[in-house]
């Protein structure tokens, strides 16, 4: 691990990019406060994103819609459009990939690259070829904010206190200066739990927090974050290796005239052939399904089953009937679900496929993956759910399966 | 000047996805670069003339394409909050 007496890496964070590129896309909106919210004529849910217009009156993400109008009478609420954001997101990158390349793409609306050691020199000239590239290629509307710095972590906090449209840069020579003047909730990965607790611990601004030593801050946060949180305020060249893949699952709040056992079902058919279609996309089998169901009165159910290391619908889907018969037995009379989720675990490379000793299913599961494989062209041919095992029944408001996450862009054929 | 017309279809990976979407109905399909690279008239294209020259796969439809790049592979979560 290096400490870098140069800036050596950069953080982009797009200026609230899901309104930024609402306007961009609706001259109508450009200049008046707008909020994003999750579907058409919301009332009772949340402002997912909201504009630079919006926030300067007060409005803040994740703030209720009702509170959000209280505070700004003229926002124009606006229903998301995800396969919007997320061709936004493709073609921004593209372009950014034209100036420098891209080291890792942290979530839809930020990513980080390595600066190279020509650009050391100057690097707010790159941030202003960057930013003058996507007025020119894409438009004015979609602003960013860059940092520079010795480390991602820096880079990124640089970034965040130069929004909105900021280029900033933090050179190791002048640190630990800019970092002084921020709070400890100005720390990505502090909130307000791990605030309190250092708080109990008697640090309570910046200045404690850098005059700790690694391991105290290893001991503090209960694992190796801390640690590594320390040696990237100290300008050291740290970062997290990628967590692995895991798991692949889908959940769905339903609307309130779909909250029967018997919509919830279809639901997460049609979420589950979601699931295991980006499974397979990306060369995974799973071990084991895991079906949770939350009622109303914070009640839930949820059922588990081991699978045969499998990727192909059939195999999915008899296990979910499976589990819905278990889910039925234990769901109250005239159950009302509020939310479902399916999730694959336990994955396995498709490649190498361990045949159990006790079950003889390979002759079946080859058929049924020759099927899978067929119907997963039709479909990509023409760009559609076009063939499926069983009912195809999308819930209620769209983009079912096509959740925008932080690990997560969707491609357009999760849509489908 | 826009990326497409910065970079050739020869410069991308073999591997590397394109998503191929209609500007008319909005079907998307996915090419590779080593698909296309099959095409005698795309070996020496750049991404503009490349987009240019492919169109929607439905037949009833035919419109012109916008192609982009998928960058799956870069995705990293945050671990522990930090970037």
């Amino acid at each position: 691990m290096h400490r870098p007496n140069q800036i050596e890496r950069l953080y982009i964070d797009f200026d609230g990019f899901f309104a930024s590129v609402e306007q961009q896309m609706h001259p109508h909106l450009r200049g008046k406060p707008v909020g994003v919210v999750p579907f058409k004529d919301a009332t009772h849910t949340c402002v997912i994103a909201c504009s630079r217009e919006a926030k300067l009156r007060g409005v803040k993400n994740v703030m209720n819609i009702k509170e959000a109008r209280a505070i700004c009478p003229g926002i124009i609420f606006v229903p998301q459009s995800p396969d919007l954001y997320r061709r936004a997101h493709n073609a921004l990158l593209s372009e950014i990939s034209a100036v420098i390349p891209i080291d890792a793409v942290k979530s839809i609306d930020e990513l980080t690259c390595r600066v190279s050691p020509s650009e050391r020199v100057d690097p707010r000239a790159l941030g202003l070829r960057i930013k003058k590239r996507i007025v020119d290629n894409i438009g004015p509307f979609i602003t960013c904010s860059i940092g520079f710095a010795a480390n991602r972590q820096l880079a990124k906090m640089a970034s965040k206190t130069s929004k909105p449209s900021g280029n900033m840069v933090w050179h190791p020579d002048d640190m630990p200066g800019p970092l002084l003047k921020l709070t400890l909730r100005d720390i990505p990965g502090i909130g307000a739990r791990m605030e309190q607790r250092l708080a109990h611990f008697g640090i309570t601004s910046m200045a404690c927090l850098l005059a700790t030593q690694p391991k105290h801050m290893r001991k503090l946060w209960g694992n190796v974050t801390g640690e590594r949180l320390w040696y990237a305020l100290h300008g050291y060249d740290v970062q997290t290796p990628p967590p692995g893949r895991g798991m692949y699952g889908h959940g769905r709040v339903l609307p309130p005239d779909h909250r029967t056992a018997e919509h919830a079902k279809a639901a997460s058919r049609l979420l589950l052939i979601k699931a295991a279609r980006r499974m397979r996309r990306d060369g995974w089998n799973a071990g084991r399904l895991w079906l949770w169901l939350e009622l109303m009165g914070d009640a839930s159910v949820s059922r588990g089953a081991w699978l045969p290391a499998v990727h192909d619908d059939h195999a999915v889907l008899t296990t979910l009937e499976r589990l819905w018969g278990e889910a039925k037995l234990r769901l109250p009379r005239r159950a009302r679900i509020i939310c479902l989720g399916v999730t694959l675990l336990d994955l396995t490379p498709a490649s190498e496929r361990q045949l159990d000793i006790l079950l003889n299913d390979d002759k079946q599961r080859l058929r049924c993956e020759n099927a899978t494989t067929a119907i997963d062209a039709l479909n990509r041919k023409y760009g559609r759910t076009l063939v499926s095992i069983g009912p195809w029944t999308p819930p209620p408001g769209g983009y079912a399966g096509g959740k925008i996450s932080y690990t997560r862009i969707p491609r357009a054929e999760d849509f489908w | 000047m826009s990326w497409k017309m910065d970079l050739k279809l020869g410069d991308l990976e073999a591997g590397t996805a394109i998503e191929v979407m209609c500007k008319r109905c909005g079907l998307a399909r996915y090419e590779t670069q080593a698909q296309l690279m099959k095409r005698p008239e795309f070996t020496q294209s750049y991404l503009d003339e490349v987009e240019y020259n492919l169109h929607c796969s439905n037949r009833l439809c035919r419109g012109g394409v916008r192609i982009s790049l998928i960058h799956d592979d870069k995705n990293e979560g945050f671990v522990g909050g930090m970037a």
